[in-house]
């Protein structure tokens, strides 16, 4: 048998393999290229992008926890202009797909990171953060308002030269209200889930663990919430998914896929194994050959039954 | 930096009921160590804890490398139980290190506890590699109590000018290891030239970097910080710039700083 096709095309842009790298969780690509080869990956996320630089919340920032940790490090980030002048130059050699987070408090510092991005070439797809739970009530308003996620979807569509992914919160009611909220205000794509709101506290201090009280739960521990609203998300919309938490291995991804993603995104992993996306995409080969399947696009939304493995004997399901 | 699969246990001894010192076999990783570095190993193969421990190199000959630690959660409770020839998963040398004293200085190593080890490597890498006079070095080791004084067995064998302080004043100095070089150096000091290095407690080198900054003396400091992922991406380890508002990682422009450039 051939080798089985990676490869995914998602808003007319084609993709090597379905693995991306989360945002925040990747820099701008820099540090990791000494590490890995990033030409392995489907593409990078860029760490979130706002108007004006910022220094981020004072530490301690994260927290280690069963399965997962808690991050409150309040996107910190260079700023629109020096990202383009210093971190685009990097970006533009790597031979992988560029996606640029962007992250705001109003329309407005969304509208203006934009423009600028538009200006930029290097870049394949916008994911708009408007979920990141640790900047106060005002990161989560559009993530958390159908009214208001539609009208910053609408806006940026009016004016992105760029594909639009909107990333969603996990932290609402009905993420599939939402989701359909922002595939009606025009976007491209959406991205989820961002990290669940959740604290440490000391049980001898009395004090919270993060000098921000809360942070953002990622990790292993949120793959099953992860799975679930992927799958609700899937059957709420018409446009392409990018899956996202606690995903560890090529098993994860291929879960991901089977309830309705067409990319997924690695995150907490590559704190703990930086080849953790390139030893995925090598898996994810022997995967598609061990269930005969030739076009890794057949799994997505495949939720109900494999057919081709019947009669086969497989082990026991790895799930982390 | 090298992303190391496997680094061997080779030697393994118990200093204090909560103290213990490791050799490991992985010559990528041991021939590129210098003093301050440190390596990211990942006590467990699963997920309890999940994240690797960012620990100090204490010595590096090109073949192996070693580690003294305290025994102070999860992560080091399993590496203390590491077994001759167990196989841990490494990265590293990670970070930077230390400049080297310029001529006729002296190098005053101020350490604060099991802070030593990148001091110790720093004393010996001058010594051995820099050919630097063991008499211009002059170590201070600020302890607890009397009975932690197996945590300078290997710092006794190097044979350099070295001191105690203990809090409960039951060996060497009385006090803590900042007032002992106050008390006792900072002034006999003061028309010499000195270079402080050190690593502790933020408490202590929060306290050490006033005095070096009053007696304008050059400090640096070797921090640690809470660290995911120890290659620069999580921004977990952020340190304070001194009069700016930003944050250095220390994980990758540290951990060695120069005093006056953190606020700690």
């Amino acid at each position: 048998m051939s080798i089985a096709n990676l490869s995914i095309e998602i808003c007319g842009i084609r993709f090597r393999n379905p693995i991306l790298t989360a945002s925040g969780t990747f820099g701008y690509g820099e540090e990791f290229n000494q590490i890995i080869d990033l030409s392995k990956l489907g593409g990078i996320v860029t760490k979130s992008i706002t108007k004006h630089p910022r220094p981020g919340h004072p530490p301690p920032r994260t927290h280690e926890t069963a399965a997962g940790m808690l991050n409150a490090i309040g996107l910190a980030n260079v700023g629109v202009d020096k990202f383009i002048e210093e971190k685009i130059p990097f970006l533009k050699t790597l031979d992988t797909r560029i996606i640029v987070n962007v992250a705001g408090f109003s329309i407005e510092e969304y509208t203006y990171t934009v423009e600028r991005l538009n200006d930029t070439d290097g870049i394949d797809m916008l994911e708009i953060n408007i979920s990141c739970p640790n900047v106060g009530a005002d990161g989560l308003e559009f993530s958390s308002s159908v009214r208001r996620a539609s009208e910053l979807t609408t806006a940026l569509k009016k004016i992105s030269r760029y594909p639009l992914i909107i990333k969603l919160s996990p932290n609402v009611t009905s993420i599939a209200e939402i989701a359909r909220a922002a595939e009606e205000g025009g976007a491209d794509c959406l991205s989820l889930i961002n990290t669940l709101v959740g604290m440490g506290v000391n049980h001898w201090t009395f004090k919270p663990i993060l000098t921000n009280i809360t942070g953002g739960l990622s990790g292993p521990a949120i793959k099953p919430v992860a799975l679930a609203k992927v799958w609700q998300v899937y059957n709420a919309v018409k446009i392409p998914l990018i899956g996202i938490g606690g995903i560890m291995n090529h098993f994860d991804v291929a879960e991901f896929m089977i309830v309705g993603a067409s990319l997924v995104q690695f995150g907490t992993a590559n704190f703990i194994n930086p080849d953790c996306t390139v030893k995925a995409a090598e898996g994810l080969t022997d995967y598609l050959k061990q269930t005969g399947i030739s076009d890794i696009s057949e799994l997505i939304g495949k939720l109900g039954g494999n057919h081709e493995i019947q009669g086969k004997n497989f082990p026991a399901c790895q799930g982390t | 930096m090298i992303f190391n699969p496997g680094v061997r246990v080779v030697e393994k001894k118990q200093l204090l009921p909560d103290l213990f010192h490791l050799k490991f076999e992985g010559e990528s990783l041991a021939s590129r160590a210098v003093p301050a570095n440190f390596v990211q190993i990942k006590v467990s193969k699963g997920l309890d804890p999940i994240f690797r421990r960012p620990m100090s190199i204490h010595y590096a000959d090109g073949k192996t490398f070693e580690m003294v630690f305290r025994t102070v959660g999860r992560g080091t409770h399993i590496l203390s139980q590491a077994e001759i020839d167990q196989e841990f998963d490494c990265i590293g040398p990670l970070g930077n290190s230390f400049k080297l004293p310029e001529d006729g200085e002296r190098a005053v190593m101020v350490a604060g506890g099991v802070g030593f080890p990148p001091l110790y490597f720093f004393s010996r890498f001058l010594v051995e590699k820099h050919n630097f006079p063991k008499e211009n070095i002059l170590f201070l080791l600020g302890m607890k109590t009397v009975s932690e004084k197996p945590m300078a067995d290997d710092l006794l064998k190097l044979d350099i000018p070295l001191e105690f302080s203990t809090d409960d004043g039951s060996f060497g100095f009385h006090g803590f290891v900042t007032d002992l070089f106050e008390a006792h150096y900072a002034k006999k000091l003061r028309h010499e030239k000195i270079r402080i290095y050190s690593c502790g407690p933020n408490a202590m080198m929060r306290r050490l970097g006033q005095i070096a900054l009053s007696f304008k003396v050059p400090c640096q400091l070797s921090l640690e910080g809470a660290m995911p992922c120890g290659v620069g991406t999580c921004l977990g380890c952020a340190v304070k710039m001194r009069g700016r508002n930003d944050y250095y990682r220390v994980c990758q422009e540290g951990p060695v700083f120069d005093a006056e450039e953190v606020e700690l």
